[in-house]
């Protein structure tokens, strides 16, 4: 008893430093990290001149809006908006839909060759997407779905990564309830999306937004089947458009404008579903 | 209510086969136990009735009709699990409607069935909360309850009182009962709890490696166990056996002689025919084993190496010269202590023979 009381302020004080030195280096690593977003947010603001001061400006003297409104004046940004979501709210439906049912069928389905099938499947989270670009054109170019939204959509309907998070969460899904849900009548397509899905709410919050930052931010892909449609570019391709404007005096307020403007979507729907989102890295082990 | 047969059942996974070809006639109203130590079949078995495990030859009729190809929601049963299974997702009232939602039935009848269903097992109250908000008796009682909304012909339960505490154990035991009493409802129950077995069952099926090792009411098994597995296995604690060898043959009896004991004459009822000098198992259970007061009666002296007092009786394990373990179930309150020597008796009527295969012979 003695002995646990004299070591235990020992503990404490370790257990007191440690946490401090934790803390400081969240502190540390959250500034180098928000750095980027919180100089784009404030450069937005500035006037053409304090963007290009040296030394540089931190805090805009007199904060301006104008920037912002030149933006809507340079590319066409209530289309690209459009184009953005319906690319990254398409996929990511696409996405859940394919990764629950094959991640039910991993998880659930005894079959001959499944882990093989599995492994194989793993496998391609591994392949740079550079590697995918020109085949996964050609593909897409032969179905006549080139320089459209469609084609942009269509080749990220199913990923692996996608599968995978779901079948660790469906993993732990009790056998139990879905026998009883058979017992009480239920289609296995009623079975995934009636008692499965529910089960895994957090694994599909996490999906979601790992899919639709990922296709919100998405360029080379757009890029390269859009074949320069510009109507249907979506607003990180148009952002392009706005670094290229008045090429002989970069607009650095005007480009930050547009890109603080483009983040905001994820941004707010990470908000949300944060929660979600370290619960999925803390359940699987895998980082996003 | 149905009557239920299964004929030469198997399933196999692969070349190993865990049920081997059972033949059962439940009758209707009848409630049927399947009991048997962990890894028998019992569960596989259930599973197969309820058409969530394929039949792999041999044939399930329900009610009279082929069920081997038919899925579960089409057999007219309801099965009710060791994990309650219930939609944590969805209310009391919605986890019981969801199978009748899904046959289409009409909401009218759907809500009348959840509150008989919630009246038999006294839950009104509970039908707005989620699984999570109930305690485990409450569950269970919702998962019972889920399937008497479904009207089946028979009930199944897979071990639905194991993850409960002991308590509960015996008032849900009694719940279940009663509840047999009024839907005069076929019941399949699977346990390994032989205590449920026997205060539950019309008739228990014991299974021992996907094999059916008798078939017979409670008592029966008790008092006529038919080979070695069922006599060990019914009953608690387990029954003492003794190995030994047939030293004379009489008109009604034979005569056993075992290291333990000297010559005892067992009474025989079966046609077998025994010759002398043959290996036999013979059987006593602890409770027919009494602390002798004189030398006649026959019997055995050994040591006691433990006492365990459980108040209106006590467990003695003793320690016989040829180094046999024996439980003894004598009454409580006597001043027997470890390292005691004391010699037990037993009348002749209530030994059990076995032969050498384990099968019974007296």
């Amino acid at each position: 008893m003695t002995g646990s009381t004299r070591r235990a302020p020992f503990r404490a004080n370790q257990a007191g430093l440690s946490h401090y030195a934790l803390i400081f280096a969240i502190i540390a690593i959250s500034i180098v990290a928000a750095f980027p977003l919180v100089w784009m947010v404030l450069s937005s603001f500035k006037t053409p001149a304090e963007s290009m001061q040296v030394p540089p400006v931190w805090i805009p003297k007199t904060p301006s809006l104008e920037a912002y409104s030149e933006v809507s004046g340079v590319i066409n940004a209530g289309r690209s908006f459009t184009n953005s979501a319906i690319i990254a709210t398409t996929t990511t439906l696409g996405i859940l839909i394919t990764s629950l049912m094959a991640g039910y069928a991993f998880a659930k389905y005894r079959f001959r060759g499944r882990n093989l099938v599995f492994a194989l499947l793993i496998s391609t989270m591994f392949l740079p997407p550079i590697v995918t670009l020109i085949p996964l054109y050609r593909m897409v170019n032969s179905m006549g779905l080139n320089a459209s939204l469609v084609g942009v959509i269509v080749p990220n309907l199913a990923n692996a990564f996608g599968i995978f998070l779901m079948r660790q969460f469906i993993a732990g899904v009790p056998d139990d309830l879905i026998d009883a849900a058979r017992v009480d009548g239920a289609s296995e397509l009623r079975i995934v999306f009636s008692v499965v899905a529910p089960a895994v709410v957090p694994a599909i919050a996490a999906l979601a937004l790992f899919a639709f930052v990922f296709h919100w931010n998405t360029y080379l892909w757009p890029l390269t089947i859009l074949q320069g449609n510009t109507d249907d570019y979506p607003i990180v391709l148009s952002l392009g458009r706005l670094l290229s404007y008045n090429r002989g005096a970069m607009n650095t307020g005007l480009v930050m404008a547009g890109a603080t403007l483009a983040v905001l979507p994820p941004l707010v729907l990470f908000v949300f579903l944060q929660r979600f989102f370290v619960d999925s890295i803390v359940s699987t082990g895998v980082k996003g | 209510m149905a009557t239920l047969n299964l004929s030469n059942a198997t399933k196999s996974y692969g070349d190993v086969d865990v049920i081997k070809g059972i033949d059962l006639d439940i009758a209707d109203g009848e409630f049927v136990v399947f009991v048997g130590p962990s890894g028998c079949g019992k569960s596989t078995l259930l599973r197969m009735i309820a058409g969530l495990e394929d039949i792999t030859a041999g044939e399930l009729k329900i009610d009279g009709e082929r069920c081997n190809e038919r899925a579960p929601k089409d057999r007219g049963i309801a099965m009710v699990f060791q994990s309650y299974a219930l939609y944590p997702h969805k209310s009391v009232y919605e986890n019981m409607a969801f199978g009748l939602r899904l046959a289409k039935r009409p909401k009218d009848e759907i809500d009348a069935k959840i509150r008989e269903a919630a009246g038999i097992l006294q839950m009104e109250h509970l039908l707005e909360r989620r699984p999570s908000q109930l305690s485990g008796g409450q569950r269970q009682r919702v998962a019972i309850g889920r399937a008497i909304v479904r009207n089946p012909k028979v009930f199944l339960f897979d071990e639905p009182l194991s993850n409960l505490d002991a308590a509960l154990r015996v008032s849900m035991r009694r719940e279940i009962a009663r509840l047999h009493g009024e839907l005069d409802a076929t019941m399949i129950y699977v346990t390994h709890d032989q205590v449920e077995a026997m205060t539950l069952a019309d008739r228990i099926v014991v299974l021992d490696g996907g094999v059916v090792q008798q078939v017979g009411r409670p008592m029966e098994l008790y008092n006529r166990p038919q080979n070695v597995f069922v006599a060990g296995f019914i009953g608690s604690p387990k029954m003492n056996f003794f190995q030994g060898e047939i030293t004379g043959t009489q008109a009604d009896s034979i005569t056993v002689t075992t290291p333990a004991t000297a010559a005892v004459a067992v009474p025989v009822t079966s046609n077998a025919t025994p010759e002398t000098g043959r290996a036999v198992t013979m059987g006593i259970r602890p409770e027919h084993l009494s602390v002798a007061d004189d030398g006649t009666a026959p019997g055995f002296t050994g040591t006691i190496v433990l006492v365990e007092r459980l108040g209106d009786e006590s467990l003695l394990e003793i320690a016989l010269s040829d180094g046999t373990e024996v439980i003894a179930k004598v009454a409580g309150g006597g001043s027997e202590a470890a390292g005691d020597t004391i010699r037990l008796t037993f009348d002749p009527a209530h030994l059990h023979l076995f032969d050498a295969d384990g099968e019974r012979i007296g």
